[in-house]
């Protein structure tokens, strides 16, 4: 009785120690694992998957588990699939693939929960801009995999470029693997009529004047509708953006503050500074502009307290324009061609006349493995499997073929016959094994215009100049707080022309930022962002100049 | 001490079965709001999601230095704390007169059609609210300017008027909250004595003499403790009805709409930072637990039966 007493006790106390030791005790493991490492042989890091002779020793069954976030699929399609999907590993592998999922309620804290309590998973969705990728890199919750990915995922450490990889490091060790093969750019416009803009004359909506033509020709012939049938939130920066990418030089890199953003870097090559545009003389250019364009009626005379929703008012034909990023704006074409099938459609690019775009971060959606993973090597080899296995991949994406989706005679993926979205829907949540190459589309009857508009923006990409910097907001959260309060007053008002005086407006939203710390923070934020890049000088001298290159060359 | 311990025990020995009726209630405080009032700590650190609310670094009213900095605090609280006197005052006088006027209809039928007719608002959402009112006023297809332009008259943006909406929030506060808080009154008269009243009007009392020095007088308790609980929240902004009818950031009307609960949304609306949120509830917390204790205080030494403790 008492024997058991005290085994019970022993057992907790080392259970204990396991949880709080956690991750660190099985990375010293790894390393004192005696490694042998040449172009054809490598012992890899947990040992049970040797890489002998140019091949991967599979002989050990193994289970790899795998934490992705999102709610399953209701009908439980997930669990078909991984049946079938198991099939396929058992044979290629000789491994096991387990799914568990984070739920969206409470997301956040669950994640961090299941990082913190070690639980030994081999693959964990991660996120730099969504799930602090590197916060807790630098808590030791991820594995270095920078020797592991040429010999276990030969096809992606093949198919990534150097500055692509680049990306996913830290301190020059890869902790995570990207979303580079499925194309997207961020990058915001106005979805405008084109029939329209033709009929007033204009051949295309692309700067301040023919915007400001369309709008006047909207005002003249339509009656009933509004140009920019709009209202504000605290959000509300369309105007602000446009014009700062038109007739400025600022790019909003990190160091803008808040989403109305009265901060910004001073320019793709000069990146290192950030400024306030608020402060520059055509602000209050700006400012008189828009009171003009307000008086005008481009937008409802109670914009600042309307409850409007701008994509329903712009597909009913209420609205002139409507503002969203290119990748909301794209689905829109379709929309429109089910509302009237004469529309015709034209998107202004916020940064049509500089013709850029700050791709998004590549780890934004990507993948990484616990620092205490079991299985890592068979892990990578089913992730290269996830992403370039034809197979795998039209399984992993789309479920099975016939229950989940069918494809027609033209190649596009459909809903099968007897499909019911209850039972039958699928999803698959490691999103950063998407792959453009092999991806079956869903039928767009205006494919070619979203093809046309895909096709002018792709050259537009830039990598981020600015790299893995994260801006530190410890001594600055005070600041921050009160630019947020000062910005949310005054700058949606102001870009509307509805805060009175467009001068004395400007003045006292130059005030109220002076008086909410605005020169401390671009002191703090400027010190960081010169530290950053001496340190990287070298890294950081070839991504901006390719950056610059390519911003100019257009 | 020992004899009040022992008086303790005596009383819970005697009135063990009222207790163990009352423990559900006990047991929900207990856990739904004393155990975890600790973490109102957060409101005094600089909140760090790996360390916790008792690793993270203390900051004491660091927290709340952003609202200093906007220089704002005054209007803020000024605000804020006519706007609540505004309501309390015209809710209770127009909840008492509501229930009054119940009172003195005799057809049942149409007093319980009536009462159901206006407690109806109170279960409207505030943002339906905030669409009716964007429905009565807005300048482009507003009803009050189709009937303004009806009559010739040159249309009002409500919108851009700053001085219209005290009185609008205190007039929707009224019609979504009268009916509902008159219900109290009318239980109360319910309550009442008849026999008083049916003594008053034999001896020659007028219904207004009868309203004036029998039923106001006995409703008296009633009003008192009603003030005492809504003073304590005295600090604190109703955001529904702010946010909902006015929006928060229509600039040209902030210095009239603007309260603490708004400026807190726009302040934090792009970067959760709830050690700053918990910070400002805190002091609104404490705020009003003073007011409450002093009120109290003033009711226990002008009418001691009255007080609530």
């Amino acid at each position: 009785m008492k024997l058991k007493k005290i085994t019970a006790l022993a057992m907790t106390t080392c259970m204990l120690a396991g949880l709080f030791t956690g991750c660190g005790s099985s990375a010293s493991g790894a390393q004192a694992a005696a490694q042998t490492k040449d172009e054809k042989n490598y012992s890899g890091v947990s040992g049970n998957t040797p890489y002998v002779d140019g091949k991967a020793d599979t002989s050990e069954f193994v289970t790899v588990k795998m934490l992705v976030l999102g709610d399953p699929p209701a009908g439980g399609t997930d669990k078909k699939m991984l049946e079938k999907l198991n099939e396929i590993f058992k044979e290629k592998l000789n491994a096991n693939l387990e799914i568990s999922w984070i739920e969206w309620n409470n997301y956040d804290t669950k994640y961090q929960m299941e990082l913190v309590s070690g639980t030994p998973y081999d693959l964990v969705f991660s996120s730099s801009t969504w799930l602090n990728l590197w916060d807790n890199v630098s808590k030791g919750a991820f594995m270095d995999m920078t020797d592991m990915i040429p010999y276990y995922a030969p096809q992606l450490w093949a198919d990534t470029k150097a500055e692509e990889w680049e990306q996913c490091k830290k301190d020059d060790k890869i902790y995570a693997l990207p979303e580079h093969r499925r194309w997207q750019l961020s990058t915001p416009g106005f979805l405008y009529r084109l029939d329209w803009a033709n009929e007033f004359g204009i051949d295309e909506v692309n700067s301040f004047d023919t915007m400001e033509q369309y709008c006047d020709g909207i005002l003249a012939n339509k009656s009933g509708v509004v140009p920019f049938n709009v209202n504000a939130t605290v959000n509300s920066s369309e105007l602000y953006t446009l014009w700062i990418n038109q007739d400025t030089d600022y790019v909003f890199g990190p160091g803008t503050v808040g989403a109305d953003a009265p901060t910004a870097n001073n320019s793709l090559e000069d990146c290192w500074e950030i400024s306030s545009p608020i402060f520059q003389d055509d602000y209050l250019d700006f400012a008189k502009k828009m009171k003009e364009w307000g008086d005008r009626g481009y937008w409802p005379q109670d914009v600042l307290s309307a409850t409007i929703d701008t994509q329903t008012a712009f597909l009913a034909g209420q609205s002139g324009l409507y503002h969203a990023n290119v990748s909301n704006l794209l689905p829109m074409y379709q929309k429109m061609a089910e509302q009237d099938p004469d529309a015709k459609l034209g998107i202004f690019f916020d940064s049509e006349k500089r013709g850029y775009a700050i791709a998004d971060s590549l780890t934004q959606d990507a993948c990484s493995i616990s620092a205490n993973a079991q299985n890592p090597e068979r892990a990578l080899m089913m992730y290269d499997m996830f992403q370039y296995d034809p197979e795998v991949y039209k399984l992993t994406q789309y479920g099975i073929e016939g229950e989940n989706y069918a494809v027609d005679k033209d190649g596009y993926r459909v809903k099968p016959e007897g499909y019911d979205e209850q039972l039958d829907e699928y999803h698959w949540d490691m999103w950063s094994t998407l792959n453009d190459s092999l991806s079956i589309n869903e039928f767009n009857p205006k494919q070619a215009e979203v093809d046309a508009v895909t096709d002018k923006i792709k050259p537009w990409g830039v990598t981020s100049p600015w790299g893995a910097f994260m801006l530190d907001t410890s001594n600055i959260d005070s600041e921050i707080t009160a630019i947020n309060e000062a910005a949310t007053t005054w700058m949606p008002s102001i870009q509307f022309g509805k805060a009175g005086d467009p001068k004395e407006a400007v003045e006292k939203l130059r005030d109220a930022l002076k008086k909410a710390g605005i020169e401390d923070y671009m002191k703090e934020v400027n010190t960081q962002l010169s530290e950053y890049e001496k340190t990287n000088a070298s890294k950081t001298e070839s991504t901006s100049s390719t950056s610059a290159t390519s911003a100019t060359s257009k | 001490m020992k004899s009040k311990l022992k008086s303790l025990g005596k009383t819970i020995k005697k009135d063990r079965k009222f207790l163990i009726m009352c423990l559900p209630a006990i047991i929900f405080f207990l856990i739904f709001a004393y155990l975890p009032m600790p973490g109102i700590w957060v409101a005094f650190v600089k909140f760090d999601f790996a360390k916790g609310i008792f690793g993270s670094p203390f900051v004491g009213l660091g927290n709340l230095k952003f609202i200093a900095m906007s220089g704002k605090l005054g209007m803020l609280v000024r605000n804020t704390i006519l706007y609540n006197v505004g309501f309390i005052v015209t809710s209770t006088a127009i909840q008492i007169l509501i229930a009054l006027l119940f009172n003195e209809l005799t057809n049942k039928t149409f007093r319980k059609y009536t009462q159901s007719f206006m407690i109806l608002p109170n279960f409207i959402s505030y943002v339906l609210v905030g669409v009716f009112s964007f429905a009565l006023f807005n300048n482009t297809n507003g009803i009050l300017n189709a009937i303004l332009q009806m009559f010739g008259q040159a249309p009002v943006n409500v919108y851009e008027n700053a001085a219209a909406w005290p009185f609008i929030l205190v007039l929707v506060n009224l019609w979504k909250g009268a009916g509902y808080g008159s219900i109290v009154y009318f239980a109360a008269l319910m309550g009442m004595d008849k026999e008083m009243l049916e003594a008053a009007k034999v001896d020659g009392a007028t219904s207004l003499q009868r309203i004036r020095y029998i039923t106001l007088p006995s409703l008296r308790p009633t009003i008192i403790i009603l003030l005492l609980l809504s003073v304590g929240g005295i600090l604190h902004g109703n955001f529904d009805l702010f946010y909902n009818l006015v929006g928060s950031n229509n600039v040209t009307l902030l210095n009239s709409t603007d309260v603490l609960e708004t400026f807190i949304f726009r302040a934090m609306v792009s970067n959760s930072n709830f050690s700053t949120a918990a910070a400002v509830s805190f002091i609104q917390s404490i705020f009003g637990l003073v007011v409450v204790l002093v009120t109290n205080g003033i009711v226990k030494k002008v009418e001691p039966d009255y007080a609530l403790f």
